[in-house]
């Protein structure tokens, strides 16, 4: 259990004060099973040694592909699957091994909000009973009290207190996650895991709930873990962003370092991806196409897990698995043996950025 | 509302304004309340609980309502066919008892076993599934081969033997005088319960990987919580049509019971026993059949449709209630 990598600890040097999670070399393994006798022919590796360190206030966004974790890290940090190893320390404590009962005065400060809003609601619950619930079960206000409280709440995430008595089938998509949010904020939480929380809604109620969020964030002084696959949506909302794939973080940085100077060439490969939103600047930007599929969990490549898609890979790639540490040419930690900033991307992307950056302040102004 | 009142004595602005917003909201119905609405709409079940009620209290009052008592020979009157006279209006069966009354008798008997059946082996079934399928591995293999096993046991063999060991007469237990036909309930809902348990194990298994179920977890909910506040709430559907079909069958099962012999002894009357009774006169002595054998078709008849209504109406995403 104790195997945790040590070198690839998250190399920023916080002070424990301001840092409210830490996450040390977690791994989560799923079994395959087959047979009759359901025996364990292997594993899927759907965390495999992830280490992150999330400050107090901080929105902390991590992007990668489906399938290569995130949502499973994200469910492993707040414990709704135990992790095979590493530790989970939340606010200076070691949560990993708390068992369920000692898990429960934790759960008052951290709380997740789940990306179906039509799954995460039970259907023959009111609003009522489901933004309620968290008060319920650790049993903070009764009767009128806690129906003030849920009607706050309500009201906090922008719904009408009148919606208490409905039942989830009765509100849009944008509304449910709203529920979603309110549910996740009944306890007062510090952090809370939002596991792709706008992923299955509309663009335009994308923007809602995203503004909805960091208005939250500022009034309560939340600290958000940010999983998402959308590259734009992480950019708005992040601090720092790590970038996942197939099980581990490759690279880890603010916004402006992962988005502006990115090292990493899976990073540079799903940058390149995203559409540019001013037509001038189409085909000026060098897009990387990545060959091939991303290996299968269960038997990723050895060495670094990207060298099978990589162009630059060399033998190296495949002996050694890259340390996730700063290397030259930046100031951030990424997991690659031949990690530079790529020229062509950044000027491009910074025009980009500029832009972006300045549609971002004036949507959060308006 | 007591609690703006409560709110306007002590008194802050803001707490009054909460209030009186929270004012402007459609009357807050309780579930049951809304429940009970969708139950209304839904003709059928409403008349046939009508029916339902009507026939439970019938049997419920037998001794009361009965022109005659069940056993009470008339040996000058015998196979009598329907008449006013004397008020025999199902007619008289071969000892010359009044059938009117051994069919409201039996339908006493009948409906107790039939309710005795249906609520054990549901609870037990329920039980049984849910922690199969909610807790899974181990605990539902051992579950769920001891459910193959009942099932696999040949029942009519097991109702016997079971019934012949048990049932034959009234028994005392810890004081307790369990009477003959309440046995027979017990043997049957002990063969009964293992449909339900694979139907909510298996909606159990499909439940528990719910996001709203992690939800529940994520906000420190207890498994038991879990269990019965978030997931039977989501098979109340199926474990309802599946009660009202036990019994439906819990009332012929006890029927065949009777045919053979082993179940309700005489001379307590049952529907079944009714009509196994008279099945030996054919088609010369018709009441003796037709009458229990229509009150068991409107009972199983009454009975499902009110587990159709009862399904629809226990169901908030149903079409809503509010015009």
């Amino acid at each position: 259990m104790t195997e945790a990598p040590q070198a690839a600890s998250v190399a920023q040097a916080e002070t424990p004060s301001d840092e409210i999670l830490r996450v040390e070399g977690l791994v989560k393994h799923f079994p395959i099973k087959a047979g009759v006798f359901k025996r364990t022919v292997g594993w899927v590796r759907a965390v495999d040694g992830v280490d992150l360190s999330v400050k107090t206030g901080e929105t902390f966004g991590i992007v990668g592909e489906s399938g290569c974790g995130k949502t499973t890290l994200g469910r492993t940090i707040i414990k709704l699957i135990e992790p095979t190893a590493g530790r989970i320390i939340f606010e200076g404590r070691d949560i990993t091994n708390l068992k369920r009962k000692e898990m429960r005065p934790v759960r008052r400060d951290i709380q997740i909000v789940f990306q179906d809003p039509y799954a995460s609601l039970n259907p023959r619950m009111t609003v009522r009973e489901i933004v309620g619930e968290p008060l319920h079960v650790h049993g903070l206000s009764k009767g009128a009290e806690r129906r003030r409280r849920v009607e706050e709440l309500l009201r906090t995430v922008g719904l009408s207190p009148e919606h208490a008595n409905r039942f989830p089938h009765e509100f849009s998509g944008g509304q449910r996650q709203r529920i979603g949010v309110a549910r996740a904020l009944a306890l007062n939480p510090r952090l809370i895991v939002l596991d792709e929380p706008v992923s299955a809604l509309d663009v335009s109620i994308q923007a809602q709930v995203v503004n909805l969020l960091d208005e939250l964030q500022q009034q309560f002084g939340l600290t958000y873990l940010f999983i998402a696959h959308d590259l734009s949506v992480v950019r708005h909302v992040s601090d720092r962003v790590g970038v996942m794939y197939l099980g581990k973080l490759v690279e880890v940085g603010t916004r402006e370092e992962i988005y502006r100077t990115p090292m990493h060439p899976y990073t540079q490969a799903l940058l390149s991806a995203v559409p540019i939103d001013s037509p001038n600047q189409r085909g000026k930007r060098e897009r990387i196409v990545l060959q091939g599929d991303v290996p299968s969990p269960a038997n990723p490549p050895s060495g670094c897990r990207f060298r099978t898609r990589c162009w630059k890979a060399q033998e190296i790639c495949a002996e050694e698995d890259p340390a996730l540490v700063p290397r030259a040419g930046g100031a951030h930690p990424v997991a690659c043996h031949f990690a530079e900033v790529m020229d062509p991307l950044r000027l491009a992307e910074a025009a980009a950025a500029q832009r972006a950056a300045a549609q971002a302040t004036s949507q959060a102004t308006s | 509302m007591s609690e703006t009142r409560q709110g306007a004595a002590g008194a802050t602005a803001h707490e009054l304004e909460l209030s009186y917003e929270s004012g402007v909201e459609v009357e807050a119905r309780s579930q049951w309340a809304y429940a009970r609405m969708r139950f209304m709409r839904h003709r059928l079940a409403v008349v046939s609980l009508v029916v339902l009620i009507l026939i439970g209290l019938v049997g419920a009052f037998a001794p009361w309502i009965a022109p005659y008592g069940f056993d009470e020979l008339d040996l000058d009157n015998t196979t009598a066919p329907p008449t006013l006279e004397g008020w025999h209006l199902f007619g008289t069966d071969q000892l010359g008892r009044d059938y009117l009354s051994r069919v409201i008798f039996g339908i006493r008997t009948s409906l107790w076993v039939a309710l005795v059946v249906a609520l054990l082996s549901t609870a037990i079934g329920t039980t049984i599934g849910a922690v199969a399928g909610y807790f899974g591995g181990q605990v539902d293999n051992l579950l769920m081969r001891f459910t193959d096993l009942i099932l696999t046991l040949p029942g009519l063999a097991v109702l016997l033997t079971a019934a012949v060991y048990f049932g034959q007469d009234d028994s005392v237990v810890f004081g307790v005088t369990i009477p003959q036909p309440l046995k027979i309930g017990l043997i049957l809902a002990f063969l009964f319960w293992t449909s339900v348990a694979r139907i909510v194990r298996g909606l159990f298994l499909s439940l528990r990987e719910k996001e709203f179920v992690e939800a529940a977890k994520a906000a420190g909910a207890t498994d038991t919580r879990i269990m019965f506040r978030h997931m039977l709430p989501n098979c109340v559907g199926p474990i309802i049509v599946n009660a009202t079909l036990v019994v439906a069958t819990a009332i012929l099962v006890e029927a065949a019971l009777s045919f053979i012999g082993f179940g309700i002894q005489p001379p307590n009357a049952a529907l079944g026993k009714l009509i196994s009774d008279g099945q030996g006169e054919g088609f010369n002595l018709w009441w003796l059949v037709t009458f229990p054998g229509l009150v068991i078709v409107i009972i199983a008849l009454a009975i499902n449709f009110v587990g159709d209504g009862l399904r629809d109406a226990l169901d908030p995403t149903q079409r809503r209630v509010r015009g």
